[in-house]
């Protein structure tokens, strides 16, 4: 069994997207609806050896480690944890290596990334903006007057606050009406390519490179 | 109760150990992985104090299985048998007179010239009993031993009329509180039922007329549904074997998803009260999410999910959740079957 452990359901949908693509296959399932944990698993039957967990949040990694997957261990192969850089790569890493520990489970199974590059400073939202040639998107343009506008007359702005605000400016405006425009929803929308994101650009590699180094190890 | 336990073989099971079992443990797994076989290696545990007792659970769960007489003599013929729970280790082994040391032989020196084959138990390094290993035919008469086997195995098949009704009886023996408690219970799967009584034809044969709100005649228990039938089989033995162990095989059997939430919050009600240790097996994600859901609304924690899966060589393995662990995964819609 191959598990991916995801901070939140954008890092799902875009796992799942990464997945598809290179596979052309769906297989995780779309149930989150019905479930009410506050840790969601994805998957489906047909293919019961790959899945993700939603761990809403990276304060439950240790929790899911530790009560969901140290139990099953040794049917499990390969663990692989995507979480976000924030504003200290190496407090950030080490975090994951202290649950990874904590966990006490054989550290050789583990595979971990942090977002937007496992070297930068940011999040998910990081390296999808980075993806994009914001010179040639006019509500990036505009949003960059907002974005100087927001942060010279309010104090404490979280940046990645505006990072999503950004990604949902780009998602809304673009070019075919989108009634839901958070990220989450950017990639398959209602089983279709939204075509908002060229996963063939150079700053997906990384993230693609490590989605494929869990799931077909 | 048990608590852990470690077995060197049984059926296909080797070298199997066990430790986190809990008041309820629900055993689940792929098909062929051997759920049934491990609830039959409980039965083995909980009545392995004496041989007679040993003898007669491995006899008990051969027919139930519809093998004969020659696989039980083999069985016991080819006998080695480790059992290892809490601090004691007991040992059974099948062993002919020849080789049989000086301590054992004086044990059994009355059988000297007419039994070869002979049973023996060791705990603890300790020599326990030695019993003859007769088989049928044999010149040696039977005795008749009415031993109690400690656990209530509920097989996965519907229960015929004559085994409700000898079921129900223990039921009444226990007084018409248990009888009204019975009854309440039973109106969980269907709120028609009003009275339910054992009779006897003339040819008798018994069975338990079932009167129910919205028919104008009462009905035989075999004309009930599978579920209604299996869940008067599971209520009546459940009530009955107070401080016991009782194992049910594939407890969804017939009984609708919309009722098993239910069912659970009656079971876990009654083994609280009657100090019951539970192993049940299921192959239904529906019935693992509604024990979840009952346990959780009940706050009753002393729940083991166990899942067995078989290892790159084929040996069987648990996967042991408590509480805990089996809620927050089962809330996350992970599959543990």
């Amino acid at each position: 069994m191959k598990i991916l452990l995801v901070e939140g359901i954008t890092d799902v949908n875009l796992v799942r997207y990464i997945y598809t693509t290179m596979s052309d296959e769906n297989c995780f399932d779309d149930f989150e609806a019905k479930r009410k944990g506050k840790i969601i698993t994805f998957g489906n039957s047909r293919h019961e050896n790959l899945q993700i967990i939603n761990l809403k949040g990276q304060n439950n990694l240790e929790v899911a480690l530790n009560t969901m997957l140290k139990p099953m261990e040794r049917k499990i192969k390969t663990i692989g944890i995507l979480t976000d850089t924030d504003n200290d790569f190496e407090k950030s890493k080490e975090d994951v290596q202290t649950a990874i520990k904590n966990s006490q489970i054989d550290k050789d199974r583990f595979k971990y990334f942090l977002t937007p590059n496992d070297k930068d400073l940011g999040n998910l939202e990081t390296l999808l903006l980075s993806t994009l040639d914001k010179e040639n998107i006019p509500q990036l343009q505009c949003f960059d007057s907002y974005k100087k506008c927001l942060v010279k007359d309010i104090n404490n702005i979280e940046q990645r606050a505006i990072d999503k605000h950004e990604v949902e400016a780009y998602i809304k405006f673009s070019e075919k009406p989108r009634q839901r425009n958070q990220a989450q929803f950017s990639f398959i929308d209602n089983g279709v390519d939204t075509g908002l994101w060229d996963l063939s650009k150079k700053e997906f590699k990384p993230i693609i490179s490590f989605v494929k180094s869990i799931f077909t190890s | 109760m048990l608590d852990n336990f470690e077995i060197n073989e049984y059926k296909c099971f080797k070298d199997f150990k066990i430790d986190n079992l809990s008041q309820i443990n629900i055993v689940s797994g792929k098909n062929n992985v051997g759920k049934t076989a491990f609830l039959e290696l409980v039965s083995i545990i909980e009545n392995s104090q004496d041989l007679r007792l040993f003898k007669s659970n491995i006899t008990s769960i051969f027919e139930a299985r519809d093998l004969d007489i020659d696989d039980i003599n083999r069985y016991f013929e080819n006998i080695n048998l480790m059992i290892k729970t809490f601090d004691n280790r007991v040992f059974i082994e099948h062993k002919i007179i020849d080789d049989l040391t000086d301590k054992e032989f004086l044990k059994i020196e009355r059988y000297k010239n007419i039994i070869i084959d002979f049973l023996v138990m060791y705990k603890n390094n300790k020599l326990i009993e030695i019993i003859p290993l007769t088989r049928e035919g044999s010149v040696i008469p039977r005795r008749i031993y009415r031993e109690r086997i400690e656990t209530t195995f509920i097989n996965s098949s519907k229960p015929n009329n004559s085994e409700l009704t000898h079921l129900y009886s223990k039921v009444q023996d226990l007084g018409l509180e248990s009888k009204e408690k019975f009854l309440e219970y039973l109106k969980l799967i269907d709120n028609n039922i009003i009275h339910i009584e054992p009779q006897i034809r003339e040819n008798r044969k018994s069975f338990l007329r079932i009167s129910l709100d919205n028919q104008e005649q009462s009905l035989i228990s075999s004309e009930l549904g599978e579920g209604t039938n299996r869940f008067i089989e599971i209520l009546c033995i459940l009530l009955t074997n107070v401080n016991g162990t009782v194992l049910i095989d594939e407890i969804e059997n017939g009984i609708h998803y919309t009722k098993l939430y239910d069912i659970w919050k009656a079971i876990i009600e009654i083994v609280q009260k009657e100090n019951i240790q539970l192993f049940i097996t299921t192959h239904d994600r529906e019935s693992i999410e509604a024990l979840n859901r009952a346990s959780e609304d009940m706050n009753f924690d002393k729940i083991s999910a166990i899942t067995l899966e078989r290892d790159d060589n084929n040996r069987i393995y648990p996967i042991v959740r408590k509480y805990n662990s089996f809620n927050i995964t089962v809330d996350s819609g992970m599959d543990i079957r």
